[in-house]
């Protein structure tokens, strides 16, 4: 395997993921923000902060 | 919160229909970003970045398609109406900026429109032929395009006639045709190299362009990524937009990228014994080049090709038919275009006159105008859309945030936008060097838009229910360099006030503006403000009781939905250098801590600020003010020495030693703070008590003293304080009369600079 084909598969694979990861925790955050009925920006900011502490 | 109502606007008497579910929009958003892009990109992306470069295109566009997707789920969500990007716009930038919006939209989406009906003639045309179906018989074969790419336009101006329901129905059927069909052909292709790994050789060599062209096949895809903006265009009809929305732009661009992939790879590995590399063979077809490689693939290839190609061009147009009537829709309601284009069909529900409009753009640039420049006008127009809606994402969470209902909220704010932003800006100033028409067309749409606004829209376009009126103002005779705001609430509050405003504007020289927020409510039209203006004429009447005639004084009385937000405007247009506010001691929202005024004035105000907890005001012998270093802490003292009117009046400068804390670094820090400040030595006493208990000893220390003054903590990460939680504290339990103070400077983020920018030029 080249040196350019090693960068040029990390980088699509490393793209991709990216991609993935951050579509999966934005959606994530759709669902969570739902469930705990957060409306307001505050709301949000202070719920969603407090979960990430007591994981 | 409701649902924003108009305070200007006529009572509404026909509304859209709510009845899109999260799988419609899910695949209308779908249908418009498969579009004709793939078919017609991955040919001519891997002649010329290469076999391993369309995947890189996909790959690194996806992501940063993303970055302005997150955007676009995060405004849906708090603003879910019809209109989309100009919704935004409209909130963020005013009436000019928002009517460019709109009309940029409703461009680009209307020209996307024409090129999909060109598209879905061309390949039906070219299909028929290769058939022996149709023979053209001398007549060129462009005319017959245009005749069938308009019959095919008018028809899904039919579609969208019949209804959201329709529209929605007729769109997913087709997107999911097309998306099954692309699916299909990438299974195939990982089915055929897991028999034949051999064919993995045609990734090698893997750029054989270099980086750079891959940066070029970036720029000429990214259009093909923009089917958010169809969604968001379902704002009035989607069931639960708060949560459909961001999850309808998520899902259908997952579905998106993981198809642009998974097709990509297969065309790749789909030549094998051509007698060249696989990435020239493929390049030398072009546009076709996806359709000859998956005719070598499959039996049947270039059928199945013709079969998505036809569902995809004419799912696209649907889509794009939908969102340009809606962003037309918009404009006429709020008084940009003429109402007419806001009526909506009494049976239908749909906006049938903002949809005629539509066709007539539609049909009228396929018969008019050649697609190639004016598909790159549309690549230009939908950058120069993302890029607006990339800093409103940005401008709204900080300005009005308080005041929407959010569903989702992006997170890394506000970094990927900013990236998003700056990829943008590039791939259109590349886009001027690939064609000069397309800009040409773009400055005529431009400077179009342009003299409409000014001779049509500007004396007709309703009011946002986010602009702040000022219903009365009267200017002081002499102005002052030193400015210092008081907001008053009614006429009680008034008397408390001002006296701590007049004790500062005499030692610092300074005017002292008014400034009364009308609590007019939502659904009352601003033509009836006079009717609520009597308390601010009271209050001001009042307080000026209390003004000695040597210290000019200005009043102004304004209108503003959110009370914060309006007090922050004054500050900034008045170029206040102190804002003092009063408080009452206690807050009723759980998610504020002094309220939902003051919180967010104290967080953005761009001069010192003062919250008092509300006392009258009188001379006071002794000021306690705890003192711990930092900004603030200065500014408390220099407060402090403000109020220290008799001669025998003193401060004293207050610290709670702690396990471990050093009392001469903290006598140190203090005598410097005092003589940095240039304060008189002799008015100020230093005193440090050794305790663990801070709170407790401050509220025992206060007891002793007429005044507490204490600066506001250092802002902590990842912690929502207003103040800091001492102060907070100390400002909630103490019985003495408290005053917290912040000074204006804060810590430079990359956004505090950006809001400085902004503000600047709002």
């Amino acid at each position: 395997m080249t040196g350019e084909l090693l960068v040029g598969v990390v980088c699509v694979i490393g793209a991709f993921s990216a991609f993935l990861l951050l579509t999966f925790f934005s959606l994530r955050r759709v669902n969570r923000i739902k469930k705990k009925g957060l409306t307001t920006l505050r709301e949000i900011k202070r719920g969603l902060a407090r979960n990430e502490r007591t994981r | 919160m409701n649902e924003p109502v108009e305070p200007s606007s006529h009572s509404i008497k026909t509304e859209l229909s709510r009845e899109l579910s999260l799988f419609h929009v899910t695949m209308m958003g779908v249908g418009m970003m498969i579009g004709a892009g793939v078919f017609l990109g991955t040919g001519i992306t891997i002649g010329k970045a290469g076999s391993g470069g369309v995947l890189l295109t996909f790959a690194f566009n996806g992501l940063i398609a993303l970055f302005t997707a997150l955007s676009y789920a995060e405004l849906s969500s708090a603003i879910p109406r019809a209109g989309g990007a100009y919704n935004y716009a409209r909130i963020s930038y005013g009436k000019g900026g928002s009517f460019l919006t709109g009309w940029i939209e409703w461009f680009a989406s209307s020209v996307a429109g024409s090129i999909y009906s060109v598209t879905f003639a061309t390949y039906c045309i070219h299909f028929l032929e290769r058939m022996g179906m149709f023979k053209s018989g001398g007549i060129p074969p462009f005319l017959f395009v245009k005749v069938v790419a308009v019959a095919a336009a008018l028809f899904f101006v039919y579609i969208n006639y019949r209804g959201a329901s329709e529209t929605g129905l007729a769109g997913s059927i087709m997107t999911l045709g097309q998306t099954l069909t692309l699916a299909f052909i990438a299974m195939v292709g990982f089915w055929v190299v897991y028999h034949d790994p051999s064919r993995l050789k045609n990734f090698h060599p893997f750029l054989p362009n270099g980086w750079d062209k891959v940066l070029i096949t970036m720029g000429f895809t990214y259009v093909a990524f923009e089917g958010f903006e169809v969604i968001v265009q379902t704002g009035d009809e989607v069931i639960e937009p708060r949560q459909n929305l961001p999850k309808a732009i998520l899902y259908s661009l997952l579905i998106v990228v993981s198809t642009y992939l998974g097709v990509a790879f297969a065309t790749v590995v789909a030549v094998k014994g051509v007698g060249t590399e696989a990435w020239q063979w493929i390049g030398q077809y072009g546009p076709t080049g996806f359709g000859e490689a998956v005719a070598r693939l499959l039996p049947y290839g270039s059928v199945l090709v013709v079969v998505a190609v036809v569902f995809a061009s004419t799912s696209a147009l649907n889509a794009t038919i939908y969102s340009a009537t809606r962003v037309s829709y918009a404009l006429g309601r709020d008084g940009m275009l003429p109402g007419i284009f806001s009526r909506i069909h009494p049976k239908r529900k749909i906006p049938n006159i903002a949809l005629l409009a539509t066709s007539v753009l539609v049909t009228g640039v396929v018969v008019a105008l050649p697609t190639e420049d004016v598909a790159a006008s549309a690549d230009i127009m939908f950058l120069l859309l993302f890029f607006l809606v990339n800093i409103a994402v940005i401008k709204i969470r900080n300005e009005y945030g308080d005041e929407l209902d959010y569903g989702f909220v992006m997170p890394f704010f506000p970094i990927l936008p900013m990236v998003a932003i700056v990829m943008q800006i590039f791939l259109a100033v590349w886009l001027i060097h690939m064609s000069v028409t397309a800009w040409i067309v773009s400055g005529v749409w431009l400077v179009a838009s342009f003299m409409i606004f000014n001779y049509y829209s500007k004396a007709r376009c309703t009011d946002t229910i986010f602009r702040i009126v000022v219903l009365e103002e009267e200017k002081a005779e002499a102005e002052r360099p030193y400015r210092i705001l008081l907001p008053i609430a009614n006429p009680a509050h008034a008397i408390q006030l001002v006296g701590y405003a007049v004790q500062v504007a005499q030692i610092k020289g300074a005017e002292i503006i008014f400034l009364h927020m009308v609590p007019i409510p939502e659904q009352t039209p601003l033509s009836d403000a006079k009717e609520y203006l009597d308390v601010g004429h009271e209050a001001f009447i009042e307080a000026s009781l209390y003004v000695p005639p040597d210290i000019p004084m200005s009043t102004s009385i304004r209108y503003c939905r959110s009370v914060s937000r309006g007090i922050l405007s004054a500050i900034r247009e008045h170029k206040a250098d102190l804002v003092i506010l009063g408080w009452r001691g206690r807050s009723f929202r759980k998610d504020y801590i002094l309220g939902s005024t003051l919180d967010p004035i104290i967080e953005k105000a761009p001069c010192d600020s003062i919250v008092i907890r509300l006392a009258r005001f009188r001379t006071i012998k002794r000021i306690l003010v705890p003192v711990a270093g930092g900004r603030h802490g200065h500014m408390a003292l220099r407060i402090g020495n403000m109020f220290l009117e008799s001669p025998d009046s003193r401060i004293t400068a207050f610290h709670v030693l702690r396990r471990g804390e050093s009392r001469e670094r903290i006598e140190k820090i203090i005598e410097a703070m005092i003589s940095s400040e240039n304060l008189p030595r002799g008015k100020i006493d230093i005193k440090i008590v050794e305790s663990e208990r801070v709170l407790a000893t401050i509220s025992t220390e206060a007891g002793q003293h007429g005044l507490v003054i204490i600066g506001a903590s250092p802002p902590r990460f990842f912690k929502q304080m207003v103040f800091g939680s001492l102060p907070e504290a100390v400002a909630q339990y103490c019985e003495t009369p408290v005053m917290v103070v912040k000074s204006k400077k804060e810590w430079r983020t990359p956004l505090t600079l950006f809001n400085a920018i902004s503000h600047k030029k709002g």
